[in-house]
């Protein structure tokens, strides 16, 4: 009964998410629910509203009008158990800092603001950039790395934070075919413990290991997530797919 | 000569004579004089190279260069108003960093406009006290391009407080800080950029209140910005970058000193003029460096 609960238990909620920016409405009236052993797939058009609706999970983007509760608060207060990989991430090619440096900065969810890194944290971000398979290039400058080696790095500092919800924004439109296969496998036992939410327009791609699917454009096009088909999907985007 | 036409450009001939006087007490007084011009620039080098660091690699030249300027108007009322300068800059730079960081993040206004319009109000500011208070010319000129030789004990301890304020803020706070410069957004979720960075402004704020003393308020930014350009050169690593630039700075001033007390030149712009110098000569030489390691890689 106990571990029932636990199987079931909802991580996040969005309540009539709605969000605009300078009056053009973005996400219209959303609500969903995101439960612990989800694997949830977001697709939809360009411009969709996909990444504004993560970041609005995150709490980096205030909605309009709605509420989100994570785990029962507000994402605000809570907001550092949740790993993210952005979509574009613009960074000083010049920065002097090395690869493990980047993802000891995940460590930081984990520690106030007096926060020094110990053994067990550069243990914890070994084991990350082992996962990823970015251990050896650990202290390279980051902007010696190319395109695909810092969406890695990007997701070993998310794997760092020790997070209980983890969100990916088009992490794989980079990575080669041998290192997307490490990332999937590595994903699938990440998702034995915690909800995982991924933006991705190779529905075919994803559709192979998500459980639920949600099509987004600018309102929620399927409103129960499971029971994707064709249509809806089609309906999404405007035009054919193969499933 | 050369201490003569200096001495006409800028108190013109009838102050002449008071400026051999002045000479030869300054002489007098060598001693310690040199004693406090060797601290300043210890002390401010610290300041430059730790906080110079984070101002090159968060790109915010241009923030410390409104913030220095403002700091103008801080000098200029306390030369009204009879009390120290030092205290006025702290409390002007302090007030336009945050203005700064507050207005270019909470409004829709264009940072780079803000920091323009912060900076000229604050030179305004200090232009119109300073004319508005009697014997200003001396002060004008100190202070706008700074004199490491007449740095009073009093301002020696004070700059050791600010000094120690830094570090330990620093010391305690880097890793949030070196979250706060690569990456903000990232920094939302696992720390807290928005107050961090108006605090990382105030460091920037008493910086500028330190190297006033011994650049002045127009030459800051050289001061804040030359070491740590040059020890980003020689290593991908902030706290080896701030050691580096530290270390830098710490041979300009002295170097700079000597050379201006030498041919009694102005302290200030001989410092930062050896240390654009060097800093051109690093460009060269991490550029041939690159090219030698490129051509060995190549065979
Ligand atoms: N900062 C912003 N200011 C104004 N409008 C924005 C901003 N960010 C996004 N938008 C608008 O919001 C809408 C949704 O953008 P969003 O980035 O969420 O789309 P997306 O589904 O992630 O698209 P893509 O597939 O291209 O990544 C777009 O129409 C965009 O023009
Ligand atoms: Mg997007």
């Amino acid at each position: 009964m106990k571990k029932l609960n636990r199987v079931n238990s909802e991580i996040l909620r969005l309540k009539n998410i709605c969000v605009q920016y300078n009056n053009a409405t973005v996400l219209e009236n959303i609500n969903l629910s995101v439960y612990k052993t989800d694997f949830l797939g977001v697709i939809g058009p360009n411009g969709g509203g996909k990444t504004t609706l993560l970041k609005v999970m995150l709490g980096l983007i205030r909605p309009t009008t709605g509420k989100v509760e994570f785990l029962g608060n507000n994402p605000d207060k809570k907001q550092k158990h949740m790993g993210y990989v952005p979509q574009n991430f613009y960074f000083d090619r010049t920065f002097p800092i090395s690869v493990r440096d980047v993802v000891l900065m995940g460590r930081l969810a984990r520690g106030g603001l007096l926060k020094k890194f110990n053994d067990n944290d550069k243990k914890i971000v070994d084991n990350a950039l082992e996962k990823v398979g970015i251990y050896t290039i650990k202290d390279r400058q980051i902007g010696q790395l190319s395109g695909g080696q810092i969406q890695r790095v990007l997701i070993a500092r998310a794997l760092a934070t020790e997070p209980q919800i983890l969100f990916f924004d088009e992490p794989t439109s980079n990575i080669d075919r041998r290192n997307l296969k490490l990332i999937c496998s590595l994903l699938k036992i990440i998702n034995k413990n915690i909800p995982i939410v991924i933006v991705s327009h190779d529905i075919e791609y994803i559709s192979t290991f998500v459980n639920k699917i949600a099509c987004l454009n600018k309102r929620l096009l399927n409103k129960n997530l499971c029971g994707v088909n064709k249509k809806t999907i089609e309906f999404a985007y405007n035009c054919s797919v193969n499933l | 000569m050369f201490r003569e036409f200096v001495n006409q450009l800028f108190f013109g001939k009838e102050q002449n004579e008071k400026m051999v006087k002045l000479r030869y007490m300054i002489e007098a007084l060598q001693y310690e004089f040199m004693r406090n011009a060797l601290a300043a620039g210890i002390l401010a080098s610290i300041a430059c190279g730790i906080v110079g660091s984070y101002v090159v690699v968060k790109r915010i030249v241009f923030i410390s260069g409104g913030v220095s300027h403002s700091a103008y108007g801080g000098i200029g009322l306390g030369c009204l108003f009879d009390f120290n300068p030092v205290l006025g800059s702290t409390l002007f730079s302090l007030a336009a960093a945050l203005i700064i960081g507050v207005v270019s993040k909470e409004s829709s206004q264009r940072e780079d406009t803000v920091i323009g319009v912060i900076w000229a109000i604050g030179m305004s500011l200090g232009i119109i006290f300073i004319s508005m208070s009697p014997g200003y010319s001396a002060n004008l000129f100190s202070y706008l391009f700074g004199n490491i030789l007449t740095v009073p004990t009093s301002d020696i301890f004070i700059m050791l407080v600010l000094d120690s304020l830094i570090i330990t803020v620093v010391f305690l706070l880097y890793n949030h800080f070196l979250a706060l410069c690569f990456d903000e957004e990232f920094a939302l979720l696992v720390s807290y950029p928005q107050k961090l960075y108006l605090l990382l402004l105030c460091l920037i704020a008493l910086t500028v209140v330190i190297l006033i003393r011994v650049v002045g308020v127009i030459l800051v930014i050289a001061m804040l910005t030359i070491p740590a350009a040059i020890g980003a050169q020689f290593t991908n690593n902030l706290k080896k970058m701030m050691f580096i630039s530290t270390i830098l700075g710490i041979i300009f001033t002295t170097v700079g000193l000597s050379i201006s007390y030498i041919f009694n030149i102005a302290s200030g712009a001989t410092i930062i003029l050896f240390s654009g110098i060097t800093y051109l000569i690093s460009i060269g030489v991490s550029f041939l460096w690159q090219r030698r390691n490129f051509s060995c890689n190549k065979l």
